[in-house]
């Protein structure tokens, strides 16, 4: 029997759901930051990533830290201690831990997206397109602007606990 | 009889390698291991090129069938470490350097990944010190003076680059890799249309190699000089992976913000309206040149060529 070259397969099951590293980086963009960190932590191990145990170590610290920022400045605004510290600077200081607030979590994301983006271009160059990716950024963008405010109604802090969408 | 047989197909994969005809390799290692399906050389020499072709997941697997079969043939460590390397895994590939310079101290093959992991890497001094390390061991090696030309294009050294780059091209005139080094060497001259010609003879010979085809998309820009500089953001992206595109995204933001921040709390909304339009329209910019870039470069790929004189 003439011998067969193996072909180019990733190797379990749940392989197929696997996204495009980059997409919840993008997604985040506008439906918010911890679906999009859940949902980059879930693709590490779907792509099958050697360091995913790792990966997911730093999603959660990455998402106490970022998220962290984002409570202490709602509670440094609501309990007045801003305006109270900083006077008329403490809206600068707000704004600026607001965009670090931000950029700490796209950084977080970059992260995780930096130890898949090689494993998931080469799979998506294998062919079998990923669409389902879309309804997902579609999902996120629907609970984004639709549950989220409602629940922010009734909580404010659920803008740290979610990362509001910037676009 | 099957030795022979084995032996030929596996001496055709190995030249057919050499030359860069990785698709011509593959079917004379299915003869090969057909012949012998128990070769862990033949399967360690498959990975490799498997390695070469972008296919991670079967080079992975022939290498593990490698040292299944034997656990301490170095070629099959070099095998791994060539897997690895294609998955952006460069301390394993290192690992499995240092592994086969313990299992094969005078060894070439170790030598040889060294070389690829510092090109992966573009570290000038390591890539210049491994290739003559292995011009040493291996006198007149094609691959060694390829190396050693492109160490001296990453340094800026264009001339240095062509001589050796000639000499490589003397030796074996059908190496894909050779034809490559010398447009990076034409390159480094600036003499874009030779390097563009060099860059279509590699992908004559060998359609996949990507760094041949950044070579063409660079030499094809730098020749437009009224709007090549257009797709300078686009072709630096093309060139460092979607990785450091994010990073700069993030860089981008990170400036825009803080000035934003500034010029609002200090009240100078002019500015900041310039600012919030001027950066929309440069993300625009940005985005519409990574399109019209891939026209450009479908068009040029379709004059791929086989080009000797130059």
């Amino acid at each position: 029997m003439r011998y067969r070259i193996p072909d180019e397969m990733p190797r379990h099951r749940l392989a197929r759901f696997a996204t495009r590293a980059g997409a919840p980086y993008w997604a985040s963009l506008v439906g918010g930051f911890l679906p999009a960190l859940l949902w980059s932590a879930t693709n590490a191990w779907l792509l099958g990533c050697r360091d995913r145990r790792w990966q997911t170590a730093f999603a959660v610290i990455g998402y106490a830290c970022v998220a962290g920022i984002g409570a202490a400045r709602i509670w440094l605004l609501q309990s007045g201690a801003l305006d109270a510290v900083f006077g008329h600077e403490g809206r600068l200081v707000n704004a600026m831990m607001d965009s670090a607030y931000f950029l700490g979590w796209l950084v977080v994301l970059r992260i995780l997206v930096g130890r898949q983006v090689d494993l998931a271009a080469y799979r998506g160059s294998l062919g079998r397109q990923l669409p389902w990716g879309f309804v997902l950024i579609a999902a996120m963008i629907a609970v984004d602007r639709l549950v989220v405010p409602e629940v922010f109604n009734y909580f404010n802090g659920i803008v740290w606990v979610w990362g509001p969408s910037r676009l | 009889m099957t030795s022979s047989l084995f032996d030929a197909a596996l001496k055709g994969a190995e030249d057919a390698m050499r030359r860069g005809s990785h698709h011509t390799a593959l079917r004379h290692f299915e003869d090969a291991l057909t012949e012998n399906p128990d070769s862990a050389e033949a399967h360690a020499l498959l990975s490799v090129c498997l390695s070469r072709m972008n296919r991670r997941f079967g080079a992975v697997e022939e290498a593990e069938r490698a040292l299944r079969i034997d656990p301490e043939l170095p070629l099959g460590h070099i095998a791994l470490g060539y897997a690895a390397l294609a998955t952006g895994d460069v301390k394993g590939a290192r690992a499995a350097v240092e592994h086969v310079n313990r299992l094969e101290p005078e060894g070439v093959s170790a030598l040889t990944l060294r070389c690829d992991i510092a090109l992966s890497t573009r570290e000038q001094g390591e890539l210049k010190t491994a290739a003559l390390a292995l011009l040493e061991r291996a006198p007149e090696d094609v691959y060694a003076i390829c190396m050693l030309s492109r160490a001296a294009s990453l340094g800026g050294k264009g001339a240095e680059a062509e001589t050796l780059a000639r000499e490589a091209l003397r030796i074996a005139p059908d190496d894909a890799m050779a034809h490559e080094m010398i447009g990076w060497a034409f390159f480094a001259q600036r003499k874009y249309a030779q390097s563009k010609e060099a860059a279509l003879s590699a992908l004559s010979m060998a359609p996949d190699n990507e760094s041949a085809f950044m070579l063409m998309a660079a030499s094809a820009l730098r020749q437009r000089w009224l709007t090549g500089w257009m797709f300078s953001f686009a072709l630096w992206a093309m060139q460092n992976s979607e990785r450091t595109f994010m990073t700069a995204v993030i860089i981008f933001n990170a400036v825009l913000m803080l000035t934003g921040n500034l010029l609002w709390h200090y009240e100078q909304t002019q500015w900041f309206d310039a600012l919030n339009y001027g950066s929309w329209a440069l993300a625009i910019l940005a985005l519409g040149s990574f399109v019209i870039l891939s026209r450009i470069l479908q068009n040029e790929a379709r004059n791929v060529r086989l080009v000797q004189g130059y």
